[in-house]
């Protein structure tokens, strides 16, 4: 026996994907920025562990000598990035979705207990709603670094009309080490959240596409809310 | 000497009738309190799960279909995917 689940709404569905090329770009005219003043490592003391990034990345990627472009590109994309990120955030406040997203302080807990599953070293898994909780950290900490690389992205994009911002990050250069570091942070997100979508199969993924999940009756985790919970157009479709 | 004189019990033997009707009351108590506990120790482990639940914690709304069949779903799903549902 199955039954849909009704998963992504609409306006989370488009945004999450014009966000996907959106970060994509920022974060390569990043890196077309960057190569310019490439200063940044993993140091132990005096001695550098890797240096962000080697010269072969850059020239593999065709990286150098564009900073122009770069300039441009990431200048000109922020918005379309800001703007991208306000409406989820606005969504997600008013039509309630937030619910299904924010963690409350057990959710650490419960968090971990879900990683050690994943890692196949416990059999327990937490019960859940439509994310769990090490989902729901990851997703809130993901917009807590869009707000984090949009305000220190300003701080060093305008440093003298913004000047009361670029001094709460300490001044140009401790707002410039946070915005790469945030892209780091990024990048990492991005991994491991492809990584758990592969992982996760074609029937998740295709519901941020479609909206839908089919899945085994017994696996609906509140009972309470069926079958009401559908408005009555989406029953007539049924 | 009877062991129920031994123990002062009373020496008036209940009827065998009246002792299985006693036997069958005691039985029906004991039924009911174990279904009693049974559903006693499952609302307790709803609501610890109820708990440990941060869905449940904050109120979100699942929304599901009702149950279908294997077939009826994936005729469904056919219109999910064609953008008819």
């Amino acid at each position: 026996m199955k039954r849909l689940e009704k998963k992504h709404p609409l306006a989370i569905r488009w945004l999450h994907w014009i966000n996907f090329p959106l970060l994509f770009l920022m974060i390569w005219s990043g890196l077309l920025i960057y190569w310019a003043n490439a200063v940044y490592g993993i140091k132990i003391g005096s001695y550098e562990l890797f240096h962000f990034f080697p010269a072969w990345f850059y020239e593999t990627l065709g990286i150098p000598f564009r900073l122009a472009d770069g300039l441009q590109l990431h200048f000109f994309l922020m918005w379309f990035f800001i703007v991208n990120g306000v409406l989820y955030v606005l969504y997600t406040i008013f039509s309630g979705e937030w619910r299904a997203l924010l963690p409350v302080p057990g959710s650490f807990k419960r968090a971990l207990q879900v990683t050690l599953y994943d890692f196949k070293l416990s059999k327990y898994h937490p019960p859940q709603g439509k994310y769990n909780d090490a989902q729901r950290i990851a997703y809130t900490s993901a917009i807590l670094m869009g707000v984090g690389s949009t305000l220190t992205g300003l701080a060093i994009y305008k440093p003298t009309q913004f000047a009361w911002l670029t001094n709460v990050f300490g001044g140009y250069e401790w707002a410039r080490w946070a915005h790469f570091w945030l892209t780091v942070a990024f990048v990492l997100f991005f991994l491991v959240h492809v990584a758990q979508v592969v992982k996760a199969g074609w029937n998740n993924f295709r519901s941020m596409i479609t909206g839908f999940e089919m899945t085994t009756a017994d696996k609906v985790k509140l009972e309470k809310d069926l079958p009401d919970a559908m408005t009555a157009a989406e029953k007539g479709a049924i | 000497m009877s062991d129920e004189k031994k123990s002062g019990a009373s020496e008036h033997r209940m009827p065998e009738k009246d002792r299985e009707i006693l036997i069958e009351k005691v039985r029906e108590i004991e039924a009911a309190k174990h279904e009693r506990e049974a559903v006693e120790a499952k609302n307790l482990e709803a609501k610890k799960l109820e708990k440990e639940n941060t869905s449940e914690i904050l109120g979100e709304k699942m929304e599901y279909t009702p149950v279908m069949s294997d077939e009826e779903a994936k005729k469904i799903w056919r219109g999910v995917r064609d953008g008819v549902f």
